[in-house]
């Protein structure tokens, strides 16, 4: 039970963190906002050049022809009214409805893939460390690698060329029916599931040597018990602290897996606004993926501060 | 003691699998090198036509369209006075017929009688007034107004200079006529109004949504098709419009456009019969064109398309034309089919066979020995010669003929040129504000005349990159753009070409291209003309 003095630090501790996000969010819309500008290149650049007069027009309807401390502070004045502004490239579409419309998508995908590859990770993990075989360990590993090892691209080539080519079982793209998510779910566990593995391994085999243990064996504790109560409990938090950009990164879906399944998802979005300098779609997407990157840290600290005692006075 | 992440290659597990994926890719290489053998697939019982667009179009509304896959659809949905039919050739459209004055200067347009929208109202020559004053208003932002500029005043209006748009040249004496009047001559004018920028809009509908009103369930078409749904970022689906003129809308089947950006998925959706058509483009990949070529449902046509090699006859050594004409003469075309493989045809003239104006005769054929030694001189003359790079876009296949160039130059000239790769935006940009001294680039017409191509070459384009200005060349194309096809405008194109091409070599054609495309065995009267436009309106259904 938390008593009052320690209340009054989580609150403290929550306080600060959330100022803490704020400005950190702040500096990360000025970088991109600035850097954006940087680049060379125009939105409405294309194929066919644009005479200057038109360029001007469009210049002048975005506001891009003010000076860019302007631009910023217009932007801004914007978000603080929840408006993210017109997309640049494509023609009457706000990015708020662009990210909602991509969101439940990326969200899904990501959601599927974390509750197939942490729970599969975690049991291969677990397994690893508790089977006396060499070979079923080795296996683990090389195929731990050989996931580390392989970028989502040719794990997607490989997936749709053997289940939806080959064998026929799976449709190969787009997101018609139930059964088209499991490709590209199965794709992005891949990284979950490797990091889950990789570092839960790594701390389970070094808390089982943990002195602690051999006491609670010495004092006839069941090894269930202990693995869950206590080898578990302790093993979970370098990876709980790793889960925050985890989990953001794969809610936040990737470019690879969505060009290949034809997915209409945030990664895409995200990278092909960069390269036709969609700069207010840029700036919502960084926005909403610093977001989601500092609330999901701010919860792990909090499960960290849950699960771990000591770090309640620190 | 646990066993630590292994080294690579230590594990049998992880070197069995290694190699049991080498195997898979070795054998899946040699699969794929075979020719294409059709699969027997069920036909479908659904009445829809599945296509692949590659990506969500930018805009659907038609004065702002400037690229070719939002162009795909508002071809099906908006139709303006005049259509390319399959042979790219000029035909009413809304209008059934036209009148040109014995001056060239004036155009009677009659519409068709009792045509509607696609809400049932009547299409008025108000909708047409309404659609082309929009555009030429400034701060509307239309990239291509100056489709319009033939019209007399329409600049004017644009620039600000007249702010009364009755001064402009077009007027409506009847709901059912549009009479424009141009400022002067212009042979391709009704080719013109066939482009997106030209179509009518309603202005109730603008009114109601704003920008808004290209959304499905909001837009008013008065094309063969109506806009059923639009997922963004995913899929478009038409269904047929029940009040398009021709009334053969019961015949057709639903348009699904899917936006799979991924060649390799879509070829697999292909052969999956999931995509009911195949093109190089969306489908086929530069990769896979030749495969496809070889099966019996392919078929080609020749696009109105070039690849060059352009100078910015600015920058030393392409300050001098005798160099120029010297590295555009060691370039060997033949290579390009060969080494490319994605249906070029080599090209020496800026004018694509297909259209009026084409000369084989003209430009630069090969004969390395003259320029090898005009070079030798020119580095005698200029012993500090450093050599600029050859510079393009970011993408494999320019890459290649960048390569390809390279290897050319060295073996002909004895010269090293540098290869840089630029963003594409980047690209852009540089070739706007100071363009690269060798640089790659290609030209898509956007209406079947040899002006559109010979144009980007007048000194008023604001795409001529090559820094070059001859108010020769911009007298002869002002002055073929008057004149009807026959040999007197001949001999016009064939002396401006002479002087862009050979009196000052400012750019050398590479190649032109051929548009592939297989149509599933359940579908007919699926086509591409040389406009690169996909023909859907002719689309049916077979049944088994």
């Amino acid at each position: 039970m938390m008593n009052d003095r320690a209340s009054t630090q989580f609150s403290t501790w929550f306080l600060r963190r959330l100022i803490e996000g704020t400005v950190t969010l702040f500096f990360v819309l000025l970088l991109t906002f600035f850097l954006l500008r940087l680049m060379p290149g125009n939105p409405f650049d294309g194929d066919k050049g644009l005479s200057p007069l038109v360029k001007q027009a469009l210049e002048a309807r975005f506001h891009l022809n003010e000076p860019m401390w302007m631009q910023f502070w217009l932007y801004l004045k914007g978000l603080f009214h929840g408006d993210l502004g017109p997309s640049l490239t494509q023609e009457g579409r706000l990015v708020g409805d662009m990210l909602r419309e991509s969101l439940p998508t990326s969200f899904g995908l990501g959601f599927f893939a974390l509750a197939l590859g942490v729970p599969l990770g975690v049991a291969t993990a677990v397994w690893g460390n508790e089977t006396p075989s060499k070979n079923v360990i080795g296996a683990l590993d090389s195929i731990a690698s050989l996931f580390l090892a392989s970028p989502s691209f040719l794990v997607a080539g490989v997936l749709i060329l053997s289940f939806s080519v080959g064998l026929g079982w799976l449709p190969a793209a787009t997101l018609t029916t139930p059964l088209h998510w499991i490709l590209p779910v199965v794709t992005l566990a891949i990284v979950p599931y490797t990091f889950t593995y990789l570092l839960l391994k790594q701390s389970l085999a070094d808390e089982s040597s943990a002195l602690y243990l051999q006491m609670k064996y010495a004092a006839g504790i069941p090894h269930t018990q202990v693995l869950m109560r206590h080898l578990l409990r302790n093993a979970w938090l370098p990876l709980l602290s790793l889960a925050g950009p985890l989990v953001a990164n794969v809610m936040t879906g990737s470019f690879a897996i969505e060009v290949l399944y034809a997915i209409p998802g945030l990664g895409r979005q995200f990278v092909s606004a960069i390269i036709n300098r969609d700069y207010t779609v840029v700036m919502g997407s960084t926005l909403l993926y610093a977001t989601l990157l500092l609330v999901m840290n701010l919860l792990a600290d909090m499960c960290i501060v849950g699960l771990d005692p000591r770090r309640r006075e620190a | 003691m646990k066993p630590q992440m292994p080294p690579f290659f230590q594990k049998p597990f992880l070197r069995w699998s290694l190699l049991a994926l080498a195997l898979l890719g070795v054998f899946l290489f040699f699969k794929k090198t075979e020719s294409v053998t059709p699969h027997v697939l069920p036909f479908p019982t659904d009445n829809i036509v599945t296509l692949n667009l590659g990506k969500e179009p930018p805009t659907l509304d038609p004065l702002r369209n400037t690229d070719s896959t939002s162009g795909r659809v508002i071809h099906e949905l908006m139709r303006g006075l005049t259509d390319f039919d399959k042979q790219a050739q000029i035909a009413p459209e809304l209008a059934q017929s036209w009148q040109v004055s014995t001056d060239g200067l004036t155009y009677t347009f009659t519409l068709r009688p009792h045509i509607k929208w696609s809400d049932g109202k009547p299409i008025t020559a108000k909708d047409f007034v309404y659609a082309w004053k929009r555009v030429l208003i400034q701060s509307n932002g239309s990239a291509y107004a100056f489709f319009l500029f033939s019209i007399h005043n329409a600049e004017a209006f644009y620039n600000g200079t007249i702010s009364d748009f009755s001064q402009v040249g077009i007027r409506t004496p009847n709901p059912q006529t549009i009479e424009i009047r141009l400022r002067r001559p212009n042979v391709f004018f009704p080719a013109m109004l066939a482009f997106p920028v030209a179509v009518p809009i309603r202005e109730d509908n603008v009114l109601a949504y704003g920008n808004q009103f290209t959304e499905a369930g909001h837009y008013i078409t008065n094309g063969p098709f109506l806009l059923s749904q639009w997922q963004h970022d995913s899929r478009i689906i038409l269904k047929p419009n029940p009040y398009y003129w021709d009334g053969q809308a019961s015949e057709r089947p639903d348009i699904q456009f899917e936006m799979i950006p991924d060649q390799n998925t879509a070829v697999t959706l292909f052969e999956q019969g999931v995509l009911d058509m195949a093109d190089s483009g969306t489908v086929i990949s530069n990769f896979e064109y030749a495969r496809y070529a070889k099966d019996p449902r392919a078929k080609e046509v020749g696009i109105s398309f070039i690849q060059y090699l352009g100078f910015n006859v600015k920058k030393a050594p392409f300050n001098d034309p005798r160099i120029r004409k010297a590295f555009c003469e060691c370039v060997q075309r033949d290579y390009f089919p060969s080494l490319l493989k994605s249906g070029e045809t080599p090209l020496n003239s800026f004018v694509t066979p297909n259209l009026f104006g084409y000369n084989a005769k003209l430009g630069h054929s090969t004969h390395t020995s003259d320029a090898q030694q005009i070079w030798q001189g020119y580095l005698k003359e200029h012993p500090n010669t450093k050599m600029p790079a050859l510079t393009f876009t970011n993408d494999y296949g320019v890459r290649k003929i960048g390569e390809i160039l390279q290897f050319q130059w060295k073996g002909g000239l004895g010269v090293n040129v540098p290869l840089r790769t630029l963003d594409w935006k980047v690209y852009l940009s540089r070739l706007e504000y100071d363009a690269p001294a060798l640089f790659l680039l290609t030209w898509f017409v956007d209406y079947p005349d040899a002006d559109s191509f010979l144009s980007l070459f007048h000194s008023s384009n604001g795409n001529n990159h090559t820094g070059w200005k001859s108010a020769r060349y911009d007298a002869l194309i002002e002055k073929a753009a008057m004149m009807p096809n026959g040999p007197q405008r001949q001999t016009v194109y064939d002396e401006a070409q002479r002087v862009l091409l050979m009196q000052d070599t400012v750019i050398c054609p590479l190649f032109t291209r051929r548009k592939l495309w297989l149509n599933q065995p359940w579908v007919e009267g699926l086509s591409f003309n040389s406009m690169n436009d996909l023909v859907i309106e002719d689309v049916r259904l077979k049944r088994k």
